[in-house]
Parts: C-alpha cells; structure tokens; sequence
C-alpha cells in the first residue's frame, strides 16, 4: 500500500516536472515566435511604408505624364485644326480652276472665230483666183498673188485646227489635274479628321 | 503593273456604280456591255471626275447627250417636267450622278484604299477625250449602258497606278443599299 503510494507520488513529481520542462519550451517558443512575429511587422511596415512611397512617385510621376500627354493632346488638336484651314486652300484651287477652265473657253470661242475667218479667207482666194482667171494675161500676177493667199491661208487652216485640238487637250489636262489636288485635298482633310477623331478619344482616356 | 484581279475589281465596282446612278429603278432595263474602244460612243459632252488615293487615281467620265429623250428620262428619275429640264438643271443632275456613281465606287473600294477622295464633277466636251493617252493611265475600260432600248450612255475608266495594285473586291458589297453621303 505504502509502496504504490510512493510510486504513485514519484510518477506525479516525474510528469510535474516533465509538464514544467513542457511549460518552458513552450514559453521559450512562445517567445521566439512573438520575435518572429515582431520582425515580420517590421518587415510589413518597411514594405508598406515602401509601397507607399513607390505608390506616391508612381502617382506623381503618373500626373506628370497625364498633363504632358493632355498638353500633346491640347498642341496636336491645334494643330488638326489649323490643319483643317486647308480646305480653304482647296476652295481656292477650285475657285482657281473654274478661271482656267473659262479663260480656255474664251479661248476656244476666238479660235472658232479665228477659224471662220480663215475659211471666208479661203473662198475670197479662191474668188481671186477665178477673177485673175478672167482677166487673162494681165491677171497673171494677181493669179500668183492668190495662190500665194491660198497658201498662207491653208496653213492658217491647219494651224487653227492643231490649236483647237490643244485646247481640248488643255481642258482634259487642266480639268485632271485639278480634280486630282481636290480629291487628294479632301483625302487629306479626311485623314486629318481621322487623326483628329483619334486624339479627342485618347484626350477622353486620359481625362474621364 | 494593275493585276488581273485588281482589273476585275476596278471594273466591278465601275459598274456597280454606273448601275446604281444612271438607272436606280428596279423596273428599269439597264444593259451594260464592255466595249474594246469608244468608236461607236456619239455623245457630245462628256462629265469627268476624280477619284484620288495615295497610290492611284481613278478618272471616270460618263459620256451623254443632251437631247429630249435623255432629259425627259433624268427628268422622270427627279420628278420634272421636260420644261424645268433647262441646260444648267440638266447638267446639274448629270453631275449628280457622276457623284454618286464615284460615290459608290469610293464604298466599294474602301477595304482596298482606305483613304480615298472625290472631286467635284466637270462638265467638258467630248473631243477633250481624245487625248486620254497624256493621262498615262495603266488600265482603261470601256462601258455602253442602254437603259430601257431608248437612253445610251458610254462611260470610260481611266486607272493611273504609282506602284503595283493588286487587291480583291467583295463582290456582295452590291447588295448592300446602304445610305452614302455625297459632297
């Protein structure tokens, strides 16, 4: 009885002891991690405090940009519209056009005329020859005169037809020419516009 | 150098444009046949446009005569009469459609040429086309269009290119009936 009284108070003073071996790891772990933890906090708060910094210049670097794009953005739009002005010049070369375009019509009109009086030219020659046909021998020098006439007068015909057909050439040539800066005017103008459209909704994404 | 398939794709849309404007009614007869020269072409007077990009120009010329039968027949298209049909009404319908056929074509052609103008319509006399050679263009073509056995229009297309062109035409674009917004 007294013996496994004993055995039963040394187990008891054993497993204190054991329990109280126990109690100091686990304070001495308790510890560690408390320093651990401790050290981790301070790590976070470097790195938060370093985020934030990162955040911040990011920010301000970020505003920068912002305003210099919205400022490119302000310039490029200036420059669209000044741009645009363009079309008056075009106006101009159409404006400039239409006077070409009469001015050969003029052209044509004294050609025609031109061209009538070199007929009415030729029947008159043509007259004199005949009258100097008559007239015999004392014709003869106007009959050499006439031909002569007729001659000049021939070569007045093929001058005023060769003129006529460069007056046509020159309405053909005029005309393309001319449609092709209108139409390649407004194919800028659109691009332009086009550009335009692009930088208004990028100045939106920068600024909402 | 204009390939084949780029030729075939200018000629489409040529002629899906002269459809389109010369004779817009579903109940019309439009014929168009391509022709190897303008030989039998009589008309007097003849509207010129231009249609200009970076790499080509198109000059489209719509020959027409302006006599009763055609007046009568734009008239009917505009709802005038012959009388209201003067000279300056007349060539200001005939622009019109010179417009509107180019219109149609820049449509069509948008996926190949982005960018693309138009000019304004010129009215010129026939015999200025005599000398198309100076335009050195790198393709040419030809088109007769009759319209109900009674109206006769010919039509060039002169293509002048300043590098290869070589793309294709979606051909059921000319199903579409969209709106186009004319100058």
């Amino acid at each position: 009885m007294v013996a496994a009284s004993k055995l039963a108070e040394e187990l008891e003073f054993n497993q204190r002891a054991e329990i109280d071996e126990l109690g100091q790891h686990l304070e001495s772990h308790a510890q560690t991690l408390d320093q651990e933890r401790n050290a981790h906090q301070d790590s976070i708060s470097d790195l938060q405090r370093e985020c934030k910094q990162t955040l911040e210049r990011v920010k301000a670097e970020y505003g920068h940009i912002t305003a210099a794009a919205l400022s490119s953005c302000d310039t490029l739009s200036a420059e669209v519209n000044s741009l645009l002005g363009l079309v008056k010049t075009f106006e101009r070369w159409h404006a400039d056009l239409n006077v070409l375009i009469a001015h050969n019509g003029q052209m044509h009109i004294k050609n025609d005329e031109f061209s009538s009086i070199v007929r009415q030219t030729i029947i008159v020659t043509l007259n004199a020859s005949i009258e100097a046909a008559r007239a015999g021998e004392q014709g003869r020098g106007f009959a050499v005169v006439a031909d002569e006439m007729r001659v000049l007068v021939t070569r007045a015909e093929k001058l005023s037809k060769d003129y006529r057909n460069s007056l046509f050439a020159n309405d053909l040539i005029t005309t393309t020419t001319f449609q092709d800066l209108q139409a390649s005017g407004k194919m800028i103008i659109g691009s332009v516009m086009g550009l335009d459209l692009v930088n208004k909704k990028t100045k939106e994404m920068l600024n909402p | 150098m204009i390939t084949n398939q780029a030729q075939e794709g200018f000629e489409h849309v040529f002629r899906h444009g002269l459809k389109e404007s010369l004779s817009p009614l579903a109940d019309d007869d439009c014929v168009l046949t391509v022709l190897p020269d303008l030989a039998e072409a009589r008309e007097p007077q003849v509207v010129i446009l231009t249609i200009s990009s970076f790499l080509v120009r198109l000059i489209v010329l719509i020959y027409f005569t302006p006599d009763t039968t055609t007046r009568e027949y734009f008239g009917r298209l505009n709802n005038k009469s012959l009388e209201d049909m003067d000279t300056q009404t007349f060539h200001d319908i005939i622009s019109e459609c010179g417009n509107l056929c180019c219109g149609i074509m820049n449509r069509d052609l948008l996926a190949a040429f982005p960018h693309m103008g138009l000019s304004t319509p010129s009215i010129l006399h026939k015999q200025c086309t005599a000398y198309l050679d100076v335009l050195k263009y790198g393709h040419i073509k030809h088109i007769r269009v009759d319209i109900n056995n009674s109206v006769r229009f010919h039509a060039t297309l002169c293509v002048s290119e300043h590098a290869d062109l070589d793309f294709s035409v979606d051909v059921s674009a000319e199903e579409s009936t969209g709106e186009l917004e004319m100058f």
